[in-house]
Formats: C-alpha cells, structure tokens, sequence
C-alpha cells in the first residue's frame, strides 16, 4: 500500500530520537525542583506559599510535557489537543469558584428560604404555617417560638440556627430525629458531641453529612458563641 | 528502506497510508484518552480547591498528619521511573533491546516501589482510624503526633479528598505496573523495533501523565 512517495523518512516529527544528556537534565531539573518545592513550604511566604507552589509544579509539568512527553518535537495537532483540554479545566475551575469562594457570609441571606426550600413538603409547611408577607421566614420562626415559648436564649437559638427545620421537638420525625425527650436519652455530653461532630454518631435511617452542610450553611461554628452554645444544650437536655 | 518498510508492514492496517500516518493516528488517540484523564482529575482537583478555600486552616492543620518525606520520596521514584521510560523509547529507537529490557524493568520496579511506600502510608493512617468519610475517627498517637487533636469539624473532608485524590491515583499505577509488565514480554519476544514501537511510546505518554498527577498532588496535600 505505502509507495515510496508516501513514506517520510526518519526524521518524520514523531520519530524524533531525545539525547540521553538531554533526558538525563530534565531529570536532573526536576530532582532539584523537587527538593526547592520541599525547601520552600517550610519557611512561611505568607500569601506567596501557594502560588510558589503551583509554579514549580507547573514548570516541572511542563518540562516532563515538552521533553519526556516530546511534545515540542512533536505534530502541533497533539499540542492543541493538551491546549483545549487545559483551557476546559481552567474554565471547570474559575465557574466553580466564582460561585463558591465568593458566596459571602450565608448567614446573612434569608437562609431558613433555602434550607426550607430543600427540605421534604411536611418540614417546610410546619415551618411556614404563619403568614409570611415581607419574605423572611426566618425571622417569623424566631419571633414564633420566642412567644410561644417563655423567654428562652436556648430556644431561640434552636430557630435561629433553623435546628427546627429539620428536628421537631413534638415526635414527629422529619428530615432529622426528633428531639423530644433526648434530655432522657442521651447525656449533655452526648447532646454537645452530636452538635459539634454531627456525623460522629448518626441516627440509623438519617443521612450523615446533611447536618454538618446545614450547619456549615447557617455558619454555626463561626457565629456561635459559647455562652449560647450552652445555653442551647441546656434547652435541649430539658427537652 | 525497505527493511523499515517491511517491518511496519506487519503491525499496519489497511485503512492506513503508511505506517507513520497509523504511528500518528495512534499518538493523537492517546492524546485525547490523556485529555480525559486529566478532565477525571480536574474534578477531584476543583473538589480539593473549594474545600480548601473554605477551611484553609483546617487543610493546613489536617496534611500534618501526612509525612511530606514519604510524599518526597515518591516524588522522586516517580520521576526516576519517568527518565527510565523516557530512555526505553530512545533505545527502542535504537534498536538496542536489551536496555529496554532492563530500563521498563525498572520503571516497573520504581512503580512497585510507589506502590509499597503508599502501602505503609495507608495502613499508618487506617490503624489511627484515619478513613475517608464518616469512619474518619483518629485515636492514638504514634511519631510525636496525638491524633485525637486532628479530630476536628472539616478535617474529614481533606482525608476524603486525600484517599479519593490518591486512591485513584494509585489505581492508575497499578494499571501502569500491568502495562509495563506487558511491554516486557512483547519486547523479549522481538516484537518492537525501531521501526514499531507504539505501545512502549503509549504507554510512556499515559506514564508520564501519571507522575504529572503526582507532581501536583503531593505539594497540594503533603506540603499544606
């Protein structure tokens, strides 16, 4: 089939035969670039640390590409395919992150709307069975059980945090076990080790994760102070 | 000429012109295969960046449980397998069978190597009770570190992302020590020469993309 016309000869771009000494001072670049990268996160840059990170690596994957891979002796068309898979990764990247790093404080935002809007059709509708006008329903739970309930830091807390949404205090089993009569199941311990590490110990037939999200979602661990962290305990080993 | 012509005549196939232009072919179908695995990996690396951005501190204090001379050591096995490979396509281009013998031989044995370093690596983490998931328990102490104290909210999210990150990772060794052992046998059996040796280029463009991943992955989890 292959006419001599046809045939390249050896110095066809694919064929290209790399130097031993050209191999062996890659090699050698990235040994070095390996102990710099180790040298360089044990002394404290402060914002640079990362950055001086992702650029060693870069250059050492881009040596190993270009030499070790022979991608520059190689057919372009083999470079432009890496090209447009790295610039979809770029883009995977920067949508990501504009989204995520750039949220802003969650717990600002009417988040009870959001929780509430995920949650299952029996847990949303205990929570919005007040009138709900201006949209914050949120904030009518807390004036809610703040009423109803005597004065109670624990208690508000309880909605404020939207602990409601998912765990009843009446029995009924919602998105989360019910926290009616944990006071008599389980220790103060117990109660803080369950609020503080929600996946530790998980309630058979409740999904793990959903409570450390939620929580994440409302900045529990970075609003909550101590006092009212208490105080929510003490509310709940009542109950 | 017409020796080289001959022996690629044996491996060509009828839908292709020549031999260069099936060795082409070849070349820019792997090319396309790495570009997905790079996509798999983009994934766990976009996963890695949002959680990080979230709990930097968190991250930080979680990789000192990963013992960056273990990273550093596979590091460099690593890369030394990369240069083996590197020199088995130039002495295949040469002819010269017996060292790339001996040079995938070694790329094997430094992939094994990986291997058994990563081995110690896990079982150390699982008998502190470090899982992915919701096993994540730390307990104990062992080499200075009291584990417990690692037992903090988020700490599970860089131990998942480490074991996922790595495990598949470390699959994609293992799929490389077979293919290496593969290249093996078919080199002593004489079926490469300098005019065919597309599995052993193939298999050393996947190879290289594999040490690629690690280069990454071990300043981002190990040097935090």
């Amino acid at each position: 089939m292959a006419g001599p016309g046809l045939h390249h000869g050896g110095d066809h771009a694919g064929h290209t035969v790399i130097p031993i000494r050209i191999l062996g001072a890659v090699f050698g670049v990235l040994v070095f670039l390996t102990i710099v990268t180790v040298i360089t996160a044990q002394i404290d840059l402060g914002v640079f640390n990362i950055p001086l990170a992702l650029a060693i690596a870069a250059t050492k994957a881009l040596l190993v590409v270009a030499i070790f891979m022979a991608l520059r002796y190689d057919n372009p068309v083999n470079f432009l395919v890496l090209a447009t898979g790295g610039v979809f990764v770029v883009v995977f990247l920067v949508l990501t992150l504009s989204d995520t790093a750039l949220r802003g404080a969650l717990g600002i935002a009417p988040a009870g709307e959001i929780i509430a809007a995920t949650a299952p059709p029996d847990a949303a509708s205990k929570e919005h069975n007040a009138p709900d006008e201006d949209g914050s329903g949120a904030d009518n739970a807390m004036t809610n059980a703040a009423r109803e309930d005597e004065p109670d830091d624990g208690a508000e807390i309880f909605t404020r945090y939207l602990c409601n949404t998912c765990h009843s205090l009446d029995g009924a089993i919602g998105v989360g076990p019910t926290m009616q009569g944990i006071g008599a199941l389980q220790s103060r311990e117990q109660i803080s080790e369950s609020i503080l590490h929600p996946d530790a110990v998980i309630v058979e037939g409740f999904p793990a994760g959903l409570m450390g999200a939620t929580l994440n979602a409302v900045q529990f661990n970075d609003t909550v102070t101590e006092s009212e962290f208490e105080n929510l305990v003490d509310y709940l080993t009542r109950q | 000429m017409a020796h080289h012509a001959s022996h690629s005549a044996g491996h060509m196939q009828a839908h292709f012109v020549s031999g260069e232009q099936q060795f082409d072919a070849a070349k820019l179908g792997m090319w396309l295969f790495l570009v997905t695995e790079v996509l798999l990996f983009s994934g766990m690396f976009v996963a890695y960046t949002v959680y990080r951005v979230w709990h930097p501190e968190v991250f930080a204090h979680a990789s000192e449980l990963l013992d960056w001379r273990l990273g550093g050591l596979n590091t460099l096995v690593l890369l030394a397998s990369s240069f083996t490979v590197a020199l088995s396509i130039h002495f295949a281009q040469r002819d010269e069978k017996e060292k790339v013998v001996v040079l995938l031989l070694l790329t094997l044995l430094c992939a094994a190597a990986f291997m058994v370093v990563k081995y110690f690596e896990y079982s150390g983490k699982f008998a502190h009770g470090v899982f992915p998931g919701a096993a994540f328990a730390p307990h104990g102490e062992s080499h200075g570190l009291d584990y417990a104290a690692y037992d903090v909210p988020y700490a599970a999210q860089f131990f998942s992302i480490y074991f996922v990150m790595t495990g598949i990772h470390g699959f994609h060794v293992l799929v490389g020590m077979g293919l290496f052992a593969w290249l093996v046998t078919r080199t002593v059996r004489g079926h490469f020469s300098s005019a065919y040796y597309t599995p052993i280029e193939l298999t050393g463009l996947y190879w290289h993309l594999v040490d690629i991943i690690w280069i990454f992955l071990f300043p981002l989890l190990y040097l935090i």
